[in-house]
């Protein structure tokens, strides 16, 4: 990828990644860390020349491993640190991901609710327009169970929404 | 598709929008340069120490000269572990001697003469 598609790419997509990764992560500054080793991950890979949604797909299969090799290597280096030290600072909630920007509550209420796979599917689908095809190596289930797995996710997402009181008026 | 499923997916699907606002996705993302630049040291870098393995073809015999140096170790194992327990014996046989000694001489007359 030359500089000039690069940075046509980047403009296009970057925004909707970082507010992928600050929905997944919670945290402002680890999102926009993760979104540079993104980034820096695709442009270093050996890629053969893909077309725009094909990369798209790429782009978020790459923003995922980076999560997660971060999360992983988090909890690596937690279980360096003294048993009673680690214990004071979940209390305090030191170091722990907290949320530095603010969702309103009602939106915090019913997306504390969701499990966390649902919370995935709903942004792919909902908010990237991703298709299920698109979905399922993303979170790592069959294309057929995407469907499933969506309408189930939907229909409790729907169901917590009308418990909260949160009409289609409050919604939009 | 039912009337009720349209609804609440609708309904989902706005809901979702609002999360995404929140989260910032119409806000400008940071400048690609640096990105761009960063990558290209990582490449250029890369690519060093591809020709770096290039020319030093030798550096790649790095499992077989461990496989070597295992075999080696093995080999000499024994020897050593040999050489080590003569080295004990050796070094103990003077302490081995000495203590009955002190005891007849030292000790045993002390206790005999209260």
């Amino acid at each position: 990828m030359d500089r000039a598609s690069f940075e046509r790419f980047y403009e296009r997509r970057a925004p909707a990644l970082r507010s992928y990764l600050r929905y997944s992560c919670r945290n402002r500054a680890l999102a926009d860390d993760l979104l540079q080793e993104t980034w820096l991950r695709l442009l270093c890979a050996d890629l053969p020349e893909l077309e725009e949604p094909e990369l798209k797909s790429y782009l978020y299969k790459t923003a995922r491993s980076v999560m997660i090799d971060h999360f992983r290597k988090t909890a690596r280096e937690q279980r360096f640190v003294d048993d009673d030290r680690f214990d004071a600072a979940l209390e305090s909630g030191a170091g722990a991901a907290q949320p530095d920007f603010a969702l309103p509550d009602d939106v915090r209420r019913v997306l504390a609710e969701l499990p966390e796979r649902d919370r995935q599917l709903l942004w792919l689908a909902h908010v990237e327009g991703f298709s299920h095809r698109e979905i399922a190596p993303l979170i790592g289930v069959q294309e057929n169970s995407v469907r499933v797995l969506l309408l189930r996710a939907r229909e409790r997402m729907a169901a917590l929404l009308e418990d909260q009181g949160m009409g289609p008026e409050d919604t939009g | 598709m039912t009337d009720k499923t349209t609804v609440s997916e609708a309904r989902v699907t706005a809901f979702m929008g609002r999360v995404a606002a929140a989260c910032g996705r119409s806000e400008p993302a940071p400048d690609p340069a640096l990105i761009w630049l960063k990558a290209e040291l990582a490449r250029r870098m890369e690519g060093e120490k591809r020709a770096l393995r290039a020319e030093l073809p030798g550096l790649g015999l790095g499992a077989a000269a461990l496989v070597l140096t295992l075999l080696v170790s093995i080999r000499w194992l024994a020897p050593i572990a040999v050489g080590l327990g003569d080295a004990a014996v050796l070094a103990g046989l003077p302490l081995a001697l000495a203590a009955p000694l002190v005891w007849f001489f030292g000790f045993r007359p002390l206790r005999h003469a209260r």
